[in-house]
């Protein structure tokens, strides 16, 4: 019995301590997240090749189930043709792919001109695994040129930006986070308010006072206040407007993103700002 | 060295358990809310072992957790071994080899620890980050992760429980093993 009471006590005592080392932990990394940063892309460079090699075989499986399993009836009918056909059709489906790819990096190069702005094309190789957190994974690092803080966007508008970042690989936090905020202008009536995550992909403008106007369609853009984002971006569309309560001081407004979360395959880094003329 | 080994073999695990939801899971749909692997091997570790060793192999899981999320250590550690705690303090009075009281414990162990993972993060960000939709995603998610747990927990202690010899030793320390699945001492 006695043991028994010991070991209690012990395992209480261990949880104990440690309990407070969290606590201290959550403080100490509150205000200095570089610590966290680094863990965080020790973690990240370890899973990469994991996550890259999976990107590669899930893409490899899904063009093979395209190519050949949907055929697998048409096949069937001749042999000879089939082998012909399934060439063919494998040829045709990575050209597609490749047509569908050139007129996405021609979208994002011909918006990185217009904003005359450096960026880093990259792909999505992994996401957060637990389903409190909206970060994703990208497959360039720091010699890339990628930075912790940069933004990161995509054709239709912003993503989000770059929290962590190791040599190969970097963790960016989706607008749509709970934790992210971005300083943002209600293009039309110019209110200015603060877009922030709700989480599964939704977000909301917040402290927008009563007398602004603002309607469902409005476009929601960055104000450049935050220091990440510069002026201008597309952050998403008012879907809705909540009733005002009474002696409520802001309004309750949902964001529609414009960007498709679940559909995300390649982002681009913004690394920096070039003068015009070095573009022409 | 035995435990050195066994606890290299739980950090791994943790990883494997971080991978999977984070590319296999979410790559058909990253909307799914995924189980938690994690909290399940931590339930296991507090079930089936219990020692203060484990304690600090569970604060290390969280840390795990924590650096492939946000920039700040020390929230799913908290949770996590908060829920250890308990877990490991009741294991000392019963323990039960039901598969319905491993769905209920992890169903528990996963609510508990998402709330104290939303509570500390609110703390530490003094942000709303409790809603209705947390409540739905920490149901969902205590569901999925209770289903699993009974698939795993056979493998786990296959690779984690070590032999006869170390079940006798927390027999001797008055804990009952009855594979009935009703019984307590």
């Amino acid at each position: 019995m006695a043991a028994v009471y010991q070991h209690t006590t012990k395992t209480s005592l261990t949880v104990g301590v440690l309990f407070c080392a969290a606590l201290l932990l959550c403080a100490y990394t509150k205000e200095r997240p570089a610590v966290a940063r680094l863990g965080a892309s020790w973690v990240g460079e370890f899973l990469r090749p994991f996550q890259a090699l999976h990107g590669a075989t899930r893409h490899s499986l899904l063009s093979w189930w395209g190519d050949y399993i949907a055929l697998l009836e048409t096949q069937r009918e001749n042999v000879r043709l089939k082998t012909r056909l399934a060439a063919l059709e494998a040829q045709n489906s990575q050209l597609l792919e490749f047509k569908k790819e050139n007129v996405r990096i021609r979208g994002l190069l011909r918006m990185a001109e217009e904003a005359a702005v450096e960026v880093v094309v990259a792909n999505v190789i992994g996401y957060d695994p637990s389903n409190w957190v909206q970060v994703i994974t990208i497959d360039k690092g720091s010699r890339d040129g990628v930075r912790v803080e940069l933004p990161v966007l995509e054709r239709n508008g912003v993503v989000g930006h770059v929290i962590s970042c190791g040599a190969g690989s970097a963790r960016v936090l989706l607008l749509s986070d709970r934790t992210s905020g971005i300083d943002a202008i209600v293009q039309e009536g110019r209110a200015r308010g603060v877009l922030q995550g709700m989480g599964r992909f939704r977000a909301r403008l917040e402290y927008v006072l009563e007398g602004g106007q603002v309607k469902v369609g409005d476009r929601v853009i960055t104000s450049g206040m935050d220091n990440i984002f510069p002026k201008g971006l597309l952050l998403g569309v008012v879907s809705s407007v909540g009733p005002k309560a009474t002696g409520a001081l802001f309004q309750e407004i949902e964001v529609r993103s414009s960007i498709d979360f679940t559909k995300l395959e390649m982002v681009e880094v913004l690394v920096g700002v070039r003068p015009r003329e070095d573009l022409d | 060295m035995e435990f050195v080994r066994k606890g290299i073999l739980v950090l791994l695990l943790g990883l494997l358990a971080l991978l999977i939801p984070g590319t296999l899971i979410k790559s058909v749909n990253p909307a799914l809310i995924v189980p938690n692997f994690l909290l399940i091997l931590l339930v296991f570790l507090a079930f089936y072992r219990g020692e203060p060793g484990d304690a600090v192999l569970a604060f290390l899981l969280g840390l795990e957790q924590d650096l492939g999320s946000l920039n700040l250590l020390g929230p799913w550690a908290g949770a996590y071994i908060v829920v250890f705690g308990v877990l490991a303090l009741l294991s000392r009075r019963i323990f039960i080899e039901s598969r319905l009281v491993i769905f209920v414990t992890v169903y528990a162990a996963t609510l508990a620890a998402d709330f104290l993972y939303l509570g500390m993060l609110a703390l530490v960000y003094e942000a709303e980050v409790v809603s209705s939709a947390s409540l739905s995603t920490a149901l969902w998610e205590g569901f999925l992760s209770a289903l699993f747990a009974p698939l795993l927990f056979p493998l786990l202690r296959r690779w984690l429980v070590g032999d006869r010899r170390e079940k006798q030793s927390r027999l001797s320390r008055g804990i009952a093993v009855r594979r009935d699945g009703g019984g307590l001492v």
